[in-house]
């Protein structure tokens, strides 16, 4: 590696990494000068340890695999389904009227509380975990499918039909392909819904694995260590997932449909 | 070089409001000084009875000159983190999560009297073919959370038939599932048993979905285990000794009531209940229920220890806990 691509990689590093080294290290200040209540502030290497523990004591990475494979299943499901859904009532007027101020209406009601319907439905089991991660995940979906839909350019638009495109072939050429960006942007924030509903439905069926159950275990018997390691860990996956994939995502299709941010 | 002052600026502004939030964690709760209240937190369940109904009569007129303001909680651990949080000053809790507590912040709370013994059965789904805790090898059993008083039994019945959890390698599938969940997680399949506490499990017994398992019932009665005990931070203990010493004596008299006269409990819940959600439970069941607790101001000796050992095999607890702190110092 160059010298220059070496200042380069940790410059990077330093840019990304400043404010979490800052927070961790403020962390520390105030439970190494006992300002805080060990019990309700544990310190960083008290999480560190217990994080240890997890791992090799619990088997939390089991716990880890069961969540991202449920969550990676669920949203995938609610992506698909909310996209349709998008699709569907943005080409239409009669569907749009219809079915979207619903789908508005039931954004504003937490997922969760949907949770007893789904135990009732489906099982006091993972499958009622799914259902809820995947329905957390359409709402956000079907409503940025159908806005994106309603900021296609008018011209665009008149332009392809003046080239005699019509129906499927003007969804599938002209519309599908102007919707990308903005669906991207759907996409991740579908993503944080998905976690979110997913972490609560765990933490209600705590008989399905996933860190949903180690975080209520934590609350159960009072060990905030435990708490704070595993909100350390969905933080962690939420970096590496938003620099890994969604971060690529988004310049890739920036690159492929010409666009450029504010900076 | 502004946009340098720029960055600088906002770092320290960053650091400022970290700061500032790391004294608010620091100093929320815990203040130290007379109070002109008792906060006082219980359980919204049958094993809380003489609480609930001590609250309408003998709390009524205040403790030692300061008013009684009652806060329910759905659940243990909440409770105790109110407590250990300075939002409550005395609370009628479990001695599972009183055990956490005393593991994990050691010193904090004081143990002064026991209110209501037994409380929870074992029971099991006909088909499931449990009869003896012995056949719970190789099956599911519910319990309302790690931790808390029921888990910590069903380990203990467990270790007695040479049997463990799954979590400590052993056969049994111990499951936390919601008191209010249980019915749909016995009528899925999800669990074969469920060591449950009153009224789920006489209600559940009244619907025919499950029966006892005699054998750990007369087991548990024999350990004779707290399902309530009434602790109180030692902050409040230490300022305002005149207020524990009326608590104690109150919580004596609710505890009597409650043993002369069951129907008042039944009566006191259903009217909390329907406040709270709008619906009653049976009175038929409630008063099965009630006749599987006592409500005694006692402790069997050696029944918090129980509970400590458990929770050590079980991996629960966070430190030590001093055998003392497991005896009420109501004083």
């Amino acid at each position: 590696m160059s010298a220059g691509r070496l200042k380069s990689v940790c410059w990077d590093i330093v840019r990304k990494g400043w404010f979490l080294a800052l927070v961790i290290f403020l962390w520390w200040l105030v439970t190494a000068a006992g300002w805080a209540d060990p019990y309700k502030l544990p310190t960083p290497g008290d999480v560190l340890s217990t994080l240890g523990n997890l791992f090799t004591e619990r088997a939390l990475l089991d716990d880890l695999g069961a969540t991202l494979l449920r969550l990676v299943e669920g949203w995938a499901i609610g992506v698909t389904a909310g996209v349709l859904l998008g699709l569907i009532t943005g080409g239409s007027r009669f569907l749009e009227d219809g079915i979207r101020p619903v789908i508005a209406g039931l954004q504003a009601v937490p997922t969760i509380a949907f949770l007893p319907l789904a135990i009732l439905w489906f099982g006091f089991n993972g499958t009622a975990v799914l259902v809820i991660t995947a329905f957390g995940t359409f709402k956000p979906m079907a409503i940025s499918t159908y806005s994106a839909m309603h900021q296609v350019s008018p011209t665009l638009m008149m332009a392809g039909r003046a080239m005699g495109a019509r129906g499927l072939f003007l969804q599938r050429t002209l519309v599908f392909p102007a919707i990308v960006p903005n669906l991207v942007t759907g996409l991740k924030l579908s993503w944080s819904f998905a976690w979110r509903a997913l972490m609560a439905a765990e933490i209600v069926v705590t008989g399905a694995q996933g860190l949903g159950g180690v975080l209520e275990l934590g609350r159960e018997i009072g060990a905030i260590d435990v708490v704070i390691a595993v909100i350390l860990v969905i933080l962690v996956v939420g970096i590496v997932t938003e620099q890994l994939f969604f971060t690529r995502l988004e310049r890739w299709v920036n690159r492929r449909w010409g666009l450029t941010g504010a900076r | 070089m502004r946009a340098r002052a720029r960055a600088l600026g906002v770092l320290v502004a960053a650091v400022v409001v970290a700061l500032g939030g790391a004294a608010l964690v620091a100093g929320c709760g815990g203040g130290a000084g007379s109070y002109d209240s008792v906060q006082v937190g219980f359980l919204v369940n049958l094993t809380h009875g003489p609480a609930i109904i001590g609250l309408q009569k003998e709390f009524s007129d205040g403790l030692a000159g300061l008013p009684v303001l009652e806060h329910p909680f759905q659940n243990g651990p909440e409770e105790i983190s109110a407590l250990l949080g300075g939002s409550l000053d005395a609370a009628y809790v479990g001695p599972g999560p009183y055990v956490m507590a005393e593991s994990r912040a050691p010193g904090r709370l004081r143990l002064l009297a026991g209110v209501v013994t037994g409380g929870q059965r074992l029971v099991a789904t006909p088909s499931s073919g449990i009869r003896t805790i012995a056949d719970l090898a190789g099956k599911k059993v519910a319990v309302p959370a790690h931790g808390n008083t029921q888990d910590l039994t069903l380990r203990l019945l467990l270790e007695r038939a040479g049997l463990k959890g799954d979590d400590q390698g052993g056969t049994v599938g111990i499951v936390p599932v919601k008191n209010a969940a249980l019915g749909d997680a016995i009528d899925g399949g999800v669990v074969d048993a469920a060591l449950a506490p009153e009224p789920y499990a006489a209600k559940l017994i009244a619907t025919g979905v499950v029966v006892p398992v005699a054998p750990a019932d007369r087991q548990i009665a024999r350990w004779r285990i707290p399902a309530t005990v009434l602790v109180v931070t030692e902050e409040f203990a230490t300022a305002e000794p005149a207020a524990v010493r009326a608590l104690v004596a109150a919580t004596a008299r609710a505890v009597a009531r409650a043993e002369a006269n069951p129907a008042v409990v039944a009566k006191a819940f259903n009217d909390l209940i329907a406040e709270i959600t709008g619906k009653t439970m049976d009175g038929k069941v409630l008063m099965t229920a009630l006749a599987n607790m006592t409500a005694n101001t006692d402790i069997a000796p050696g029944s918090m220890q129980l509970m400590v050992d458990a929770a050590d095999a079980a991996g629960y607890l966070g430190g030590p806990v001093p055998p003392a702190t497991m005896v009420p110092r109501p004083g």
